[in-house]
């Protein structure tokens, strides 16, 4: 992958140099090296500086990329993408990675459309280059939950490039995780906890949180108890621990509904993360 | 106190740059970031005379203020065969680390500056004191003070009247344990009398409440609410104490390096 890289960044360099274009070379050198030793702004400048001195488009689109690369590596996913869009197709290898670079920075950005978009209307000049291709929109249905979708794409992984097949095999796995996932039900979490405080909890897998709310609502119904019976009903003491009891056993209903939708949430959070790693990992080992 | 620090040690450490190129004179109209990059540029160009072109560099971030920018420069430079760009190279990274405020790579350049310089200089010798006192090492400050002053360019008297005797930092541990073995002890250790007077008074109370409760046969209401409040309180408590000694110890650092940097040196 290093040697492609290296291959891929000769052949730009010697097109240049054999262009005429020596200077710009080196200036694409220096960019380079502003971006390896994290020197980002500097970057950013200078190719704002030398913006104007090259006219031709395979410069600007050189020129694009790399302002690309370096807003990507300072997360600036929004310029990035920007800069990224102005390289033109007539520079093939660099307009190809562009694509790849927008597409997941798209997808970190949930804009799960315009990643679909732009790689279903690029054809890629390598069958490696396609079958990422694949990959890429077949997770990002898997983002949008789209599962029927994922399913027909991931029909064509053909698991033959080392690059790739572990992220394809951990892509699958992930689907069927989603697939399994049995979502709980509020209503039901709240029924169990307004029967049993804490039950609710336990519903959901929740054991530690489960008990806590059972004991919390048990000290606080028992102090009510203790206080019924010394002191009577009208007493201030049984209305501040009925009382208690009462805001307590209320929460813990309302919370108990509450945590699924939390859970929920987190979940999909954890599965998103997971599946954009893996969509981003294969771009990175590839063209970084 | 950044500014401050500029102002006693390091605008003297200034290297004169001489227009010899075109990044020279950008520097010299002050157009310092096309400056830097320049600098950059020549010495990725060229591949010699490193050194001497990233320490222009530093010194355009130097120029707009930005330390840590100027610090990663310098830090940079690895070797340098020439022995006074050497030492500006040694000053400056001390220097441009103790106005990033990293002070403990400022230690470490003053220990390189002794092992490779061994050359006396007085703005360093205060980055010492001030690093010193940043790390948290108050004995090793008072007493590089005492030995080094006429180094430090203070004057003798001033040298041995400026510790006062109750600059003691703080031990966070110690507020935290204290707390945990008498309520309200440890935000006292930690300088708040009357903090911990209320937090013990609070813990006291709850402690009268369970007490009360138990002995009038309301068990339930004394061994948990009370045991509860008592055992939040107890441990909050404790933490907060913790938390004011460590607020303590940085309220201290500062006032001994801004009273440090307001005596006037030789």
């Amino acid at each position: 992958m290093i040697i492609r890289n290296l291959i891929s960044i000769g052949f730009l360099l010697v097109a240049l140099v054999s262009s005429g274009q020596g200077n710009f070379s080196k200036e694409y050198q220096f960019v380079q090296h502003l971006q390896n030793i994290n020197s980002y702004n500097e970057g950013l400048f200078y190719i704002q500086k030398i913006w104007s001195s090259y006219k031709s488009l395979t410069q600007r689109d050189t020129l694009n990329y790399l302002k690309g690369k370096i807003y990507y590596d300072q997360h600036d996913l929004e310029h990035s993408i920007e800069s990224f869009s102005g390289v033109s197709a007539s520079s093939l290898d660099i307009y190809e990675q562009s694509i790849f670079y927008q597409s997941i920075q798209n997808a970190y950005l949930r804009k799960f459309d315009l990643t679909e978009t732009l790689l279903k209307n690029t054809e890629f000049s390598t069958s490696l280059r396609n079958e990422v291709k694949v990959f890429e929109l077949a997770s990002n249905y898997l983002l949008k939950r789209e599962l029927d979708d994922f399913d027909e794409l991931s029909g064509d992984f053909t698991f033959n490039y080392y690059q790739l097949e572990d992220y394809e095999r951990d892509m699958i796995h992930l689907s069927k995780n989603i697939r399994d996932h049995k979502t709980k039900s509020p209503f039901v979490a709240g029924l169990l906890s307004a029967v049993i405080p804490g039950t609710g909890r336990y519903y959901q897998g929740k054991i530690g949180q489960g008990t806590l709310g059972l004991a919390s609502n048990a000290i606080f119904a028992l102090q009510a108890l203790e206080a019924y019976r010394k002191d009577g009903v009208k007493s201030p003491r049984f209305i501040i621990f009925s009382g208690a009891f009462a805001v307590f056993y209320i929460s813990n209903i309302w919370g108990s509904a509450v945590s699924v939708r939390i859970n929920e949430m987190r979940y999909n959070e954890d599965v998103d993360e997971a599946i954009l790693i893996n969509m981003h990992l294969p771009i990175r080992l590839l063209f970084d | 106190m950044k500014q401050y620090l500029l102002i006693c040690i390091c605008l003297s450490g200034f290297y004169s740059i001489k227009a010899q190129n075109h990044a020279d004179s950008l520097f010299a109209s002050e157009d310092y970031l096309n400056a830097a990059v320049e600098y950059e540029r020549l010495a990725f160009e060229e591949k010699k005379d490193i050194a001497s072109l990233l320490l222009k560099k530093a010194y355009c971030y130097k120029a707009i203020g930005d330390y840590r920018e100027a610090f990663r420069t310098v830090d940079r430079i690895s070797s340098v065969q020439n022995d006074s760009l050497n030492e500006i190279v040694s000053y400056e990274k001390v220097i441009l680390a103790a106005l990033s405020e990293e002070w403990a790579k400022a230690e470490y350049g003053l220990l390189m500056w002794d092992l490779k310089i061994k050359k006396e200089n007085t703005a360093l010798e205060q980055v010492r004191f001030l690093s010193l006192i940043s790390l948290g090492k108050i004995n090793e400050a008072k007493t590089h003070l005492r030995q080094n002053f006429s180094k430090l360019g203070i004057n003798s008297v001033e040298a041995n009247q400026f510790f006062r005797k109750k600059w003691k930092l703080k031990n966070p541990e110690k507020a935290y344990n204290l707390s945990l073995i008498l309520p309200g002890l440890g935000q006292m250790y930690a300088g708040k009398f009357w903090k911990g007077a209320f937090s013990g008074t609070v813990q006291l109370g709850i402690i009268g409440f369970t007490g009360y409760h138990l002995y009038h046969g309301y068990f339930f209401t004394g061994g948990m609410t009370g045991a509860a409040l008592f055992y939040t309180f107890y441990l909050g408590g404790a933490r907060y104490a913790r938390q004011l000694a460590e607020q303590y110890n940085e309220q201290l650092k500062s006032t001994i390096k801004q009273k440090f940097l307001a005596i006037p040196k030789k």
